[in-house]
């Protein structure tokens, strides 16, 4: 069904963009005020635990992905409807994907282009992508991660002379409560990285699989917490009431009258890094569709399955205020069941079971 | 506008169905109509202006309802 093979540091990359593609702009845990960098930092500890569960999964039915896990362990009923509900989850993110690059598109650059033009020419290219494989996806996101990570940097450096540390205390301003809530929010966001169930068997080697997610896990961390900390060293307590702090945050850019108004820099990084979660998304649902089904190829459900998930991205939500609340209070428990709940008890279920048997794996 | 929708649809069936049919790949022909139909369908609905459910706001009602029903009151 897939030829391709990638390696563990192409699927670290990819789970860096994963996760910073849209979280870098939205800014998880920002209900935590100045405190947003450090439930990032305990959302990561935090995250630790599905990806142990999921990786431990995947390293003990080796070759194997997780709708095949499922239908291993749970039998041909019960097992397609867990997948059904995981391949639910992955098309849910792409179209909320796909939402919010048009959310940001119309209020920030391309105002007056209609809606479903930008829908098209984004998912024209993500297509593209996803017909020709893992590997051209991962090889693709090796470049746009390279200038990603640059213009981040670049972002940190010309804000300087307006930072102002102050801005970062108190810490914890906020009750214990919401701050372990927005710690649950940012762990959430972490474990969208089970999307990789579905590309570890081809990875050219699978015991791998943990040590190149939690990698990823770090460095997408790392770049988000710094993103937090600038933005609040800048715009202060206000940060929390801006739907895209980061592009608020380089529109502030004054380097001596001359180098102003950089907020190109956030829109780019969310180009170049949600293209490739929209691409992902839809990658790892048409090849999830495919296996559930028993198809020969993948590739034949790319479009149709791209048209549903761009139909679905203008169905998502009513307006991009209510997504914020969506992913701040209910996201944290939608997450849950194909996040932990299912892998975990799979993983149970195939120790008591003492699965996979002799020749069912490769 | 729903000349140009069907116009399109019509366009990808064209590129898609005859390698299908060549390679006599019936089951995933059906799966690729199947889908290309429903997307067709909420197409045609979009474009009259039909008002179609938001995911988030039905899924918040869902997670709500299951949290009420578990006795769990909302923070």
């Amino acid at each position: 069904m897939e030829e391709g093979r990638i390696s563990s540091s192409q699927l670290s990359l990819l789970a860096i963009s994963y996760l910073i593609g849209t979280t870098f702009l939205l800014s998880p845990g920002s209900q935590a005020k100045q405190g947003t960098w450090l439930t990032i930092l305990l959302g990561l500890g935090e995250a630790l635990i599905p990806v142990l569960i999921f990786t431990t999964l995947a390293k003990r039915f080796a070759g194997k992905s997780l709708i095949e896990i499922n239908d291993l362990v749970w039998g041909k009923i019960v097992g397609k409807l867990f997948s059904l509900v995981f391949l639910w989850y992955i098309f849910h993110l792409g179209s909320a994907s796909f939402a919010i690059f048009v959310a940001l598109f119309k209020t920030t650059v391309l105002i007056a282009t209609p809606e479903v033009i930008l829908l098209i020419s984004g998912l024209l290219s993500c297509i593209y992508v996803s017909k020709k494989g893992i590997e051209v996806i991962a090889r693709t996101n090796e470049v746009l991660i390279l200038i990603t990570v640059l213009l981040l940097i670049l972002g940190f450096l010309l804000v300087l002379n307006i930072f102002n540390a102050n801005n970062l205390f108190p810490v914890i301003e906020i009750p214990i409560t919401r701050l372990l809530w927005a710690t649950q929010e940012s762990s959430s966001l972490f474990g969208q990285t089970i999307v990789f169930m579905m590309i570890f068997p081809y990875l050219n080697r699978r015991k791998s699989c943990t040590g190149a997610i939690i990698k990823g896990l770090v460095v997408a961390a790392i770049l988000l917490m710094s993103s937090a900390v600038r933005t609040t060293g800048v715009l202060g307590k206000i940060s929390e009431s801006y739907i895209f702090p980061n592009y608020e945050t380089d529109r502030l850019i004054d380097i001596g009258n001359t180098l102003t108004r950089l907020e190109i820099l956030p829109v780019l990084n969310f180009l170049t890094m949600g293209f490739i979660k929209s691409s992902v998304s839809l990658y790892v649902t048409s090849l999830g569709t495919a296996q559930l089904l028993n198809l020969r190829t993948y590739r034949p459900v790319v479009i149709p399955l791209g048209i549903l998930m761009i139909i679905a991205a203008t169905q998502n939500y009513p307006d991009i205020s209510s997504h914020l609340r969506f992913v701040e209070n209910i996201h944290p428990i939608y997450a849950l069941p194909v996040q932990i709940i299912f892998p975990l008890i799979t993983l149970l279920l195939a120790i008591i079971r003492r699965l996979p048997c002799q020749g069912e794996n490769q | 506008m729903i000349f140009l929708v069907i116009l399109g649809f019509g366009l990808i069936v064209v590129v898609e169905v005859p390698s299908l049919i060549c390679r006599q790949y019936w089951r995933e022909l059906v799966v690729f109509s199947f889908f290309i139909f429903v997307g067709l369908l909420l197409t045609v609905f979009l474009t009259l202006g039909v008002e179609l459910p938001y995911i988030d706001v039905e899924l918040t009602k869902l997670i709500t309802g299951l949290g009420e029903a578990l006795g769990l009151k909302p923070g």
